[in-house]
């Protein structure tokens, strides 16, 4: 299978300070540090780590929203952060985003149909009357009304915000759609809903997805591969079953013992990892294994070097020194 | 969600007469409810209008406004006298006439009285509210034109621009309006169209200002980022995400600019800067009465109201717009 999307080695610091002379002594958040992916046409990559470890910075990189610091981002077999803006144009129309917050994503001044309509209008793509229909072709098609059209986003419900969303974000029939924690403002039965939507529509449009959350039991059902990261880093990266039945990072153990289990009779005995202390700081990481601070498996090596990310096991990357489950 | 002793949601449409029975704070709660409310297809701007309709002040504010603007359009035909016409200046009047001409107070014939050169003060002072009509709507949209377009960019864009702007907003920022206008007039020479120019340049820096602040905050919605995802240049984004939502508390300060605007334009006639004798304007019949202010003091309380109470309209039409705009602003600018 090709790949779709592939980031090699990409590195976003940010400065922390304002201004000229405060940005050069404050030193910089590392948000994203030499991060690199793949995903396969069709596919889903689960993408969960802990508030602020980059993930919704990773996703900025990848689209060009961000300049990112070094590093390439091969989309359709092209380097996108070296594109022309014009070349950049023709490739927005195949990458799209849908955002964790329903409330701040959609222009409380425009109309759903002006909402969805709006990339078809950037693009140039049909006239009116056919920008119209697919427009309410689309707004069916994630389960609103047509009649809906004309209505403004604050009369509605999370969860329908979010498929509004999601209908912009279909509207040029992209390649890759990459979901920031789509759902984690949602309430869990709507979750499930919103989730079953992005899978169906995955299935008839043939979609690839960067799914983002914080937490592992979000992405079990969608994901077909898992990357774990940790300030700013990718610790682990494996097929969805081969990281869920045997993980191998200590942090990604850590993270799987919060899922709680379906079978009771295991749920019981699940016990849970509750990791000591707060994520470092991103701007001062730790050194060698930035989790070391936190592992309950640390060794004197963890703090010096840094261990590279690398199968442990076939087509299962971790990046530790002492990995469970071998 | 339904409030005890009280109809449904559909009492709270607006269009509705609704009971003036409940106190401030219910009234706010509706209000929130309303807004949240999963009503039919509501406009945003008619839930300003709803609101806006409610303040008993803001409607005095409009409602002296309408009275204002109308007097202006139609001078010509409500003044009952040429308004330059004295009659000390005419061969054909008598001195005994002359003598009785002036200083008349409100008759039948001059229902506002004669000014010390025997003019109908009422003639004069319609003839007058265009200089302050036009004063309040040209520097407003001087400012305007300036201060989103800096406001914008220094909001929108940042960096270098954005300091550059700020520091150069502080400068005129310093100056109160009427000494920045002496200063600019000086240079320009007195005239109606200098007041224009020196009262609208001065105001752009708080336009700039206040559209900064808010470009800042509204740039950080997700909409504004999506937007960017789907390849949207700058000006649209600016435009169509950017403008209509941090466009409010522009429109509030604009309006009290209005009459800002009419105010400075009374002080920099005050001082004859500004519409030039004999023409009327309200600043230069208020220069010229406060003169007798000890003999007829009802002479300078004319063109006096007349401003005052255009100010306040202003400053009541742009109050009642901030609570309409955003409830949740109630309080700030
Ligand atoms: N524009 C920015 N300027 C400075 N620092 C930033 C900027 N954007 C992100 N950061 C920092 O980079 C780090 C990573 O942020 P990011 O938003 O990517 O985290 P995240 O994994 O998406 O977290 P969350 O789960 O809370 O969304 C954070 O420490 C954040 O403070
Ligand atoms: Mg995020």
């Amino acid at each position: 299978m090709a790949m779709l999307i592939e980031a090699r080695d990409i590195v976003k610091h940010f400065p922390v300070g304002k201004g000229l002379i405060l940005s050069r002594l404050g030193g910089t958040v590392k948000a994203v540090d030499g991060v690199s992916l793949q995903v396969e046409e069709g596919k889903t990559l689960g993408l969960v780590g802990e508030s602020g470890c980059g993930k919704s910075t990773l996703a900025r990189l990848m689209l060009r929203l961000i300049k990112a610091d070094s590093g390439e981002v091969i989309f359709e077999d092209r380097d996108i952060l070296k594109l022309p803006n014009k070349d950049m144009q023709a490739v927005r129309r195949s990458m799209q985003i849908i955002f964790q917050d329903p409330y701040a994503s959609l222009n409380p001044r425009m109309s759903v149909g002006a909402i969805v309509m709006e990339p078809m209008v950037i693009h140039g793509e049909g006239d009116k009357e056919s920008r119209r229909n697919r427009a309410i072709e689309l707004i069916s098609l994630v389960g609103l009304q047509p009649e809906h059209f004309a209505r403004y986003p604050h009369e509605f419900s999370g969860g329908q915000r979010q498929r509004i969303g999601v209908a912009r974000a279909l509207a040029l029939n992209p390649r890759l759609i990459i979901c920031d924690e789509p759902v984690s403002a949602l309430d869990v039965s709507i979750q499930a809903q919103i989730l079953n939507l992005l899978k169906e529509l995955q299935e008839d449009f043939n979609l690839t997805y960067i799914f983002i959350a914080h937490d592992l039991s979000v992405v079990r059902h969608i994901s077909d591969e898992v990357a774990v990261m940790y300030l700013g880093k990718i610790v682990e990266r494996a097929e969805h079953d081969l990281l869920y039945s045997s993980p191998k990072h200590p942090y990604t153990v850590a993270l799987m013992s919060a899922v709680p289990l379906p079978d009771p009779e295991k749920e019981r005995e699940r016990k849970r990892i509750i990791l000591e202390g707060d994520v470092p700081s991103p701007i001062d990481p730790p050194s060698g294994c930035r989790f070391h601070t936190r592992c309950w498996k640390k060794r004197d090596i963890c703090a010096e070097q840094e261990p590279p990310l690398e199968d442990k096991a076939p087509g299962h990357l971790a990046a530790c020194f002492f990995p469970e489950n071998l | 969600m339904r409030l005890p002793d009280h109809g449904g949601p559909e009492d709270l449409m607006p269009g509705k007469e609704q009971p003036d029975l409940l106190g401030p704070e219910i009234e706010e709660f509706e209000l929130e409810l309303e807004k949240e409310q999963i009503h039919g297809r509501t406009a945003l701007w008619s839930d300003v209008w709803y609101r806006l309709r409610h303040n008993k002040l803001a409607i005095v504010g409009i409602v002296i406004i309408i009275v204002l603007f109308l007097v202006a359009i139609f001078a010509p035909l409500l003044a009952t006298h040429d308004p330059l016409y004295s009659p000390l200046y005419d061969s054909t009047v008598s001195s005994a006439e002359k003598a009785g001409a002036v200083k008349q107070t409100p008759n039948s014939e001059h229902w506002l009285g004669t000014d010390q050169l025997g003019r109908d003060i009422y003639s004069r002072l319609v003839h007058g509210s265009r200089v302050s009509v036009e004063v309040g709507i040209v520097a407003v949209l001087i400012s305007l034109l300036i201060g989103l377009l800096f406001g914008a960019l220094a909001g929108y864009f940042g960096g270098w621009g954005d300091s550059v702007i700020m520091r150069s907003a502080d400068i005129f920022f310093a100056f109160p309006t009427v000494l920045g206008a002496i200063v600019i007039m000086t240079v320009l020479g007195p005239g109606l169209i200098n007041v224009f120019i020196a009262i609208g340049v001065l105001g752009w820096a708080t336009i700039a200002r206040i559209f900064r602040s808010s470009i800042l905050s509204v740039k950080e919605n997700e909409y504004v980022e999506a937007a960017r995802a789907m390849g949207a240049s700058h000006a649209r984004i600016i435009w169509k995400h950017i403008m209509p939502n941090s466009i409010q508390p522009i429109i509030v300060y604009a309006t009290m600019g209005v009459g800002g605007a009419i105010l400075a334009e009374a002080w920099l006639a005050f001082l004859g800067l500004g519409q030039q004798l004999p023409a009327p304007s309200w600043g230069n019949m208020l220069s010229e009465y406060l003169v007798y202010y000890t003999t007829d003091p009802w002479m300078m309380f004319i063109p006096g109201t007349a401003i005052v109470l255009s100010v306040l309209a202003f400053i009541l039409l742009g109050d009642g717009l901030r609570d309409a705009l955003d409830p949740r602003l109630k309080g700030s600018v």
